[in-house]
C-alpha cells in the first residue's frame, strides 16, 4: 500500500487507528425527523458507502459529520475522541459535494495549493505537496490550465485533490459520480476504490445508485426514511437483506415481489400466490417461528428464476412471455402469470417469442420470505 | 418508404462542427436511439429534425416530404424533452388536452381523445389530479401522452430518463418499453446510456464527433461492433482491449500483447488479408473471459485478482495479467491478491486495426 508521507505525516504516529462512530443521531428540520437514532461505526481505512433513495437523509448525515449542521441528539466520534463541540475544521475532515466546487478562473495548481496557502506553508512546499498528490490522482497535465477545460471526470479529480492535501482524517464524499456520463461513472468508481486503498483512509461515500455502493462498498449502510436499515457487507446485503426495503433496493433487474398467503391445504404447508402455490411444508417451522400473520410477499430475484418451453415439474408456473430487453450480456424477460408480472434474468441467446407460453422453475435456494406487515425477512431459501 | 429520412446532415456553429454527416432512416413503428458521450451531436441532430435548428446542409424528409423549410409546428412531430416541461399548474387532463385546444378542435373530440389516451398510459385514475402531486413516471407520461395525442409522425425524446435516480430509472425504463409497444409511433430516442439504448432501441446508431460509427440491433452491435469506439462504448463493464502485434514466431502465428501471447495460427490468412499493418488491438468482453483457480490448460494466462467489484448475482475481477490490468466478470470464491488462470476463447475475441480502428475480426 502505498501512502502519501504528507498525509500520514498529519496522521500523527503510523498506525493510528482513524474510526468514526455515530451514537443514535438524530436531526429534526422543520417538521421533518430526517434522521432517527442513527448509529453505526466504520472500520479503521474503510470504504463505507451510506445507500439510499433520495430523501433518506444521507446529505444530511454527511454535514452533521463534518460538522456543517449541528445535530439535536447523539454523538460523533472520531476515533475515541467526540466531536459534537467542535469546529468544521477542527475536525480534519474532507467533504466532496456532488457538485464539484473549485475556483473557475484559477488554474487547477492555484486550485489545489488554495488549502495549503491559508496554512501559510511555504511556496516550495506548497509545489511539493501539489505535485505528489496530483501524481497519484493521475493530474499532473490538469495543473496549468483552468476547470472549463477539464472533463467531467477530470474535474471531479481535481476537487478531490484539493480535499486531499490538506490530509483529512476522513473523506466524506456525496455522490460524487452522479453528475457524470453513465461510462465516467463507472471508471471513476473504480477510481476511487484504488485511491482510498492508496491513501489508506477512512472513506464514506453516499450513493442512490446501489450498483455503485455494492461495486465499491466494504461494508454498506442503507438507509431509508432517516432510519439505518442494515450496515453489512456487499454480498451479505445482497444475499440476506433484513427488510422488504433492502431486498427491493440492492439488486439490478429489481427483485420480483409477490403477495401471497401461508395456509395449511390437504395436510401440506402451501405459500399461495393469486395464480400459483408453492409447497413450503419441509420449512414450515422455520417460517411460523418468525411470522406475525400469514399474510408475507415472496421475493424472487430475476436471476434465479429459469424458463423453459415445457414444465419440468410439477411446480412449473405457467407464464406468458411479454417484452424482452437486451442487456448485452444478458436480456430481461418479463412475463406475466394472471396479474402478476415477473422479470427474468435470462441469457442472450433465448430465443422464445413475445406471446408464448414459458415455463417458470423457481430457485427455493435462492427465494426470501418477507412478512407483510412488519416488512421483516421471515426466511431466505426455500428448501 | 421510410418514414424519416435523414440525408448527409451536418450542422456547423461557428468554427465547430457538431455533426459531421448524419444519415439513416427510421421505419414505421421503429425505435432508433441515438447514443453516444456528450459532445457527440446527437442532440443536434435531434433538434435539427425536429426544426429546432437549421442545418447547415443535407436533407430532412417526413413521410417523404422534404422538410427542411417547414416549421417545427408543422411537422408533425411529437418532442419530449428532458425536464418533460409539463404545466404544473394543470391537471393532468387539461396537460394532455392543452395542443388540441390550441388547434380549436370541437371539445367533445377532445374529450374523446384524452380518454383514449390516457387508457393507453394507465393514467385513467388521476386524470382530474393536479401534475405537482405525481411521480416522476407519472409525470413522463403525461409528458409522452401529450405529444401522442396530437398524431405526430415521428416521436422526438431528448434524454428523458438521465435527471431521474438509478432504482427509479430501471422501473422507467420497463416502462418506457411497454409504452412504446402501446403507441407503436416511430420514435428517435437520444441518450448517452447504452444500456438504455440497448433496452430501448429497435436499432442503435452509435454517434462519435459528429459521425455516426454503426448502426445495427442492439444484440448485433454488442456481439460484433465494428469499430473500437462502438466496442469500448457498449457494454458495461466495458470490453477489455490490448495492443498487440501480429507476428510469426517458430512456425506459428501469434498475437503478441507483451504480458501474454494468443496463438492464431487458424485464423492468419484471414486476419493478414484484413489488417493493414501488423499493429493490431485485440479486445475481449468481461463475460467472456472463464476464470479459473487452477490451471487448466496449458494455454492459460495467470493473473492476480486486485479489486474485486461484487456486482450480486456476479462480481468483477479487476486483474494483473503481467504489465496489464484486465477486467473479468463471473463468480469465483477469491480475495484480493490470490492468482487466478483465465482463457481467451477464439470465437469471443474481437481484433480491430489499430490504424483504421476497424474490426477486422
Amino acid at each position: 500500500m502505498r501512502r502519501l508521507k504528507l498525509l500520514s505525516g498529519d496522521l500523527g504516529e503510523a498506525g493510528t487507528m482513524v474510526k468514526l462512530k455515530l451514537v443514535n443521531v438524530s436531526k429534526r428540520i422543520r417538521k421533518e425527523q430526517v434522521l432517527k437514532n442513527v448509529t453505526f461505526e466504520t472500520g479503521d481505512r474503510e470504504l463505507f458507502v451510506i445507500a439510499g433513495p433520495p430523501g433518506a437523509g444521507k446529505t444530511t448525515l454527511l454535514k452533521i459529520i463534518a460538522g456543517l449542521v449541528p445535530l439535536d441528539e447523539g454523538e460523533v466520534y472520531i476515533g475515541d475522541e467526540m466531536v459534537n463541540y467542535k469546529l468544521p475544521v477542527e475536525r480534519e475532515i474532507g467533504m466532496v459535494f456532488e457538485t464539484p466546487a473549485v475556483y473557475p478562473n484559477r488554474t487547477g495548481f492555484e486550485n489545489i495549493a488554495f488549502p495549503l496557502r491559508l496554512k501559510r506553508l511555504s511556496d516550495g512546499e506548497i509545489k511539493k505537496q501539489v505535485h505528489e498528490v496530483a501524481e497519484v490522482l493521475q493530474i499532473t497535465h490538469l495543473l496549468d490550465r483552468k476547470p472549463h477545460t477539464y472533463s467531467g471526470g477530470e474535474l471531479q479529480r481535481v476537487t478531490l485533490a484539493r480535499v486531499l492535501v490538506r490530509s483529512p482524517r476522513i473523506l466524506l464524499l456525496d455522490e460524487p459520480l452522479k453528475n457524470l456520463d453513465a461510462k465516467i461513472r463507472e471508471i471513476m468508481r473504480v477510481e476511487l476504490k484504488r485511491l482510498q486503498r492508496e491513501f489508506g483512509i477512512t472513506m464514506i461515500f453516499t450513493t442512490h445508485d446501489q450498483l455503485e455502493a455494492v461495486a465499491i462498498g466494504d461494508r454498506i449502510a442503507v438507509m431509508n426514511e432517516g432510519v439505518i436499515v442494515q450496515v453489512d457487507a456487499p454480498e451479505k446485503v445482497y444475499n440476506f437483506p433484513k427488510t422488504l426495503f433492502v431486498g427491493r433496493f440492492v439488486g439490478s433487474p429489481s427483485m420480483n415481489l409477490v403477495d401471497c398467503t401461508f395456509r395449511e391445504a390437504d395436510s401440506r404447508w402451501v405459500l399461495e400466490a393469486e395464480e400459483f402455490s408453492i409447497d413450503v411444508t419441509p420449512v414450515k417451522d422455520r417460517i411460523v417461528t418468525s411470522l406475525t400473520g400469514p399474510e408475507l410477499i415472496l421475493g424472487v430475484r430475476p436471476q434465479d428464476i429459469n424458463l423453459g418451453e415445457k414444465p419440468t415439474s410439477e411446480q412449473s408456473i405457467e407464464a406468458t412471455l411479454e417484452i424482452t430487453q437486451s442487456l448485452g450480456s444478458e436480456k430481461i424477460a418479463e412475463l406475466r402469470v394472471g396479474s402478476i408480472l415477473l422479470r427474468a434474468l435470462v441469457p442472450p441467446s433465448f430465443a422464445m417469442k413475445i406471446g408464448e407460453k414459458a415455463y417458470i422453475e423457481l430457485n427455493r435456494e435462492k427465494l426470501f420470505l418477507f412478512d407483510k406487515k412488519t416488512e421483516n425477512i421471515v426466511v431466505h431459501g426455500l428448501l | 418508404m421510410a418514414k424519416l429520412v435523414v440525408k448527409n446532415l451536418r450542422k456547423v456553429f461557428g468554427d465547430f462542427e457538431a455533426v459531421k454527416d448524419v444519415s439513416f432512416e427510421v421505419n414505421e413503428r421503429e425505435t432508433i436511439c441515438l447514443l453516444g458521450p456528450s459532445g457527440c451531436g446527437k442532440t443536434t441532430t435531434l433538434r435539427m429534425i425536429a426544426g429546432l435548428e437549421t442545418p447547415t446542409s443535407g436533407h430532412i424528409y417526413i413521410d417523404d416530404v422534404l422538410v427542411n423549410d417547414v416549421p417545427p409546428q408543422k411537422r408533425g412531430i411529437g418532442l419530449v424533452f428532458q425536464d418533460y416541461a409539463v404545466f404544473p399548474h394543470m391537471s393532468v387532463f387539461e396537460n394532455l388536452a392543452f395542443g388540441l385546444k390550441v388547434r380549436k378542435t370541437p371539445k367533445q373530440e377532445i374529450t374523446a381523445k384524452v380518454d383514449e389516451i390516457a387508457r393507453l398510459l394507465g393514467l385513467g385514475d388521476l386524470l382530474y389530479k393536479s401534475v405537482k402531486g405525481l411521480g416522476l413516471s407519472e409525470i413522463q407520461r403525461v409528458a409522452i401522452g401529450r405529444s401522442v395525442i396530437l398524431d405526430p409522425k415521428i416521436l422526438l425524446l431528448d434524454e428523458p430518463l438521465s435527471n431521474v435516480d438509478a432504482k427509479v430509472r430501471e422501473r422507467m425504463r420497463s416502462e418506457l418499453k411497454r409504452i412504446q409497444k402501446e403507441i407503436d409511433i416511430a420514435t428517435v430516442y437520444v441518450t448517452h446510456d447504452q444500456l438504455e439504448a440497448m433496452t430501448l432501441g429497435d436499432r442503435i446508431a452509435v454517434m462519435k464527433d459528429g459521425l455516426i460509427e454503426q448502426m445495427a440491433k442492439p444484440d448485433e452491435i454488442y456481439a460484433s461492433p465494428h469499430t473500437l469506439f462502438v466496442a469500448e462504448f457498449i457494454g458495461s463493464p466495458s470490453m477489455n482491449l490490448f495492443e498487440c502485434e501480429l507476428i510469426d514466431r517458430e512456425g506459428r502465428v501469434v498475437l503478441d500483447a507483451k504480458d501474454f501471447t494468443i496463438d492464431v495460427t487458424d485464423f492468419a490468412e484471414t486476419i493478414k488479408d484484413t489488417a493493414t499493418s501488423p499493429e493490431l488491438v485485440v479486445g475481449i468482453r468481461p463475460e467472456d473471459i472463464p476464470l479459473n483457480i487452477k490451471k487448466v490448460s496449458p494455454k492459460a494466462i495467470r493473473g492476480e485478482v486486485q479489486l474485486i467489484e461484487s456486482l450480486g448475482a456476479s462480481s468483477i475481477y479487476h486483474l494483473k495479467v503481467g504489465q496489464k490490468s484486465l477486467l473479468a466478470r463471473g463468480f469465483l470464491e477469491v480475495k484480493v491478491g490470490n492468482k487466478v488462470w483465465i482463457m481467451f476463447d477464439m470465437d469471443k475475441l474481437h481484433l480491430f486495426d489499430e490504424k483504421t480502428k476497424v474490426a477486422i475480426w
